[in-house]
């Protein structure tokens, strides 16, 4: 049973294809994908809401086609599909500031939630989500794609439609100002700490003195 | 000066004034250089400071990036992606594969060409479920009349189904209400399904526009999932865009302005 649904999700076997095919529950696919797809839509987003939002749908995509599902491996399918969407909705999102900037920009790209409330909500290291963030979202996808899901700069230029120079450039570009925003991020918070912990002495000072 | 142009002929190229391009760099750091211009590479890195710095702060970026602990997944999410085969509105299953009431898929003995247990529409939507080409089918209403596809007419829906998703998308990119048809009672289940939680089409982009947020739209998508949308009309008023384009070729679509 479970060499059937290995089968499938190595991609190997074209569904109804072949008499001994076994094909996996959805509970398998959601139990053996889940993590994953969340992780990258974490990643992607910047923040749990929209992460959450984007599992789901990628999820229905796939429960909606799974019948049409083509060979190529289930996880590069899943990268896809996680990945436009995440595309598309960054688009779709700054078109709509465009057009009708809203007051509520909190959620907009770039602009996801404070640091310390994606530490709160997920124990995450803030700054480094805070410095993915400032990514621009086709920079973000690639360097996401290759440092955190591992894929190789063919499967990233696959998943992203763009040509391996494109895909270099970027993940080159990418962790460049990935870096830039880590150190400016981290020199931030150690001012931040060094300054809350000079008034809180002051503070001391006051209440003993 | 005149000195100067008659001795760069004879003096060696300064090779020590030669980097790494940043394409060439950031290859060598996630092992992507065939093993010459690798090992090339290598060799200018162990003599250039420079570049050696780029490698080191690529490298650490990376490794800050691997090293950052994963997210749970919320136990409330998990429940949800479960559940997507109850409350997921889909075209049936495609020939040789059905359904379990459990959501579990299972294989089932494909019909003879003759009996046609399915009637032609459905058959067709199956075809086309979660393909490309399925959004182009149902609108042609002579392939409900035949019984066998050859491989020519086959060709032909393929590419009929590419066109029609490409301008779909298009339409979706350049901003058009393509979900505005007010003809169509399934638009609503369009901006459910077909449309995306994050705000896929009309529905959805009004809701945000308006300033509701997308927080929303994971609940009211889910109580409008219960109330049924009439299936018949999905294949046609649910074009798979994303699948469409993800399926085929997600490059075509990014050189749309």
């Amino acid at each position: 049973m479970t060499d059937g649904s290995t089968t499938l999700l190595s991609g190997t076997v074209l569904p109804g294809e072949g008499a001994e095919w076994t094909p996996p529950s959805w509970d398998d696919i959601v139990r053996e994908h889940a993590d994953r797809v969340y992780r990258l839509a974490y990643r992607l987003t910047g923040n749990p809401h929209d992460a959450e939002d984007l599992t789901q749908e990628t999820f229905v995509r796939v429960f909606r086609s799974l019948a049409s599902y083509k060979p190529g491996t289930f996880e590069g399918w899943l990268h896809r599909i996680t990945t436009n969407l995440f595309l598309d909705m960054v688009r779709r999102r700054s078109r709509i500031r465009m057009e009708s900037l809203p007051e509520d920009s909190d959620r907009l790209p770039g602009l996801g939630p404070e640091p310390e409330q994606v530490f709160s909500e997920t124990h995450l290291d803030p700054v480094l989500q805070a410095a993915l963030d400032e990514l621009p979202p086709e920079f973000r996808a690639a360097v996401v794609l290759c440092d955190v899901e591992g894929l190789s700069y063919e499967e990233i230029g696959a998943t992203l439609g763009v040509k391996l120079g494109t895909v270099r450039s970027r993940i080159h570009r990418g962790r460049a100002a990935l870096r830039n925003a880590l150190e400016r991020h981290r020199a931030l918070e150690v001012h931040g700490v060094a300054a809350a912990k000079a008034s809180a002495d002051v503070l001391l000072e006051e209440v003993h003195g | 000066m005149s000195d100067g142009r008659w001795r760069i002929t004879v003096s060696p190229p300064d090779w020590g004034q030669d980097h790494l391009s940043s394409d060439a760099i950031v290859a060598y750091v996630d092992d992507e250089l065939d093993h010459g211009p690798q090992e090339r590479a290598a060799q200018h890195i162990s003599q250039c400071a420079e570049c050696e710095a780029q490698i080191v702060a690529q490298v650490q970026t990376r490794s800050a990036l691997r090293a950052a602990e994963g997210p749970v997944l919320p136990s409330t999410l998990l429940r949800n992606l479960r559940s997507i085969p109850e409350s997921a509105e889909l075209p049936p299953p495609p020939p040789g594969l059905a359904m379990t009431p459990e959501g579990q898929l299972v294989s089932v003995l494909r019909p003879g060409p003759d009996s046609r247990p399915v009637p032609n529409g459905a058959d067709l939507r199956t075809g086309g479920a979660g393909t490309p080409r399925g959004v182009a089918a149902p609108r042609s209403p002579r392939h409900g009349s035949l019984p066998e596809r050859s491989p020519v007419q086959r060709r032909i829906r393929v590419g009929t189904g590419v066109a029609v998703s490409g301008l779909a998308l298009g339409a979706l990119a350049f901003g058009l209400p393509t979900a505005t048809d007010p003809t169509s009672p399934a638009v609503s289940g369009r901006g459910v399904l077909g449309g995306s939680l994050l705000g896929g089409t009309g529905v959805a982009d009004t809701a945000t526009a308006s300033g509701t947020g997308t927080g929303a739209g994971l609940v009211d998508a889910q109580l409008r999932l219960e109330r049924r949308v009439p299936l018949a009309r999905d294949p046609e008023a649910q074009p798979d865009m994303v699948e469409g384009r993800l399926d085929l070729r997600p490059g075509s679509f990014y050189g749309l302005p």
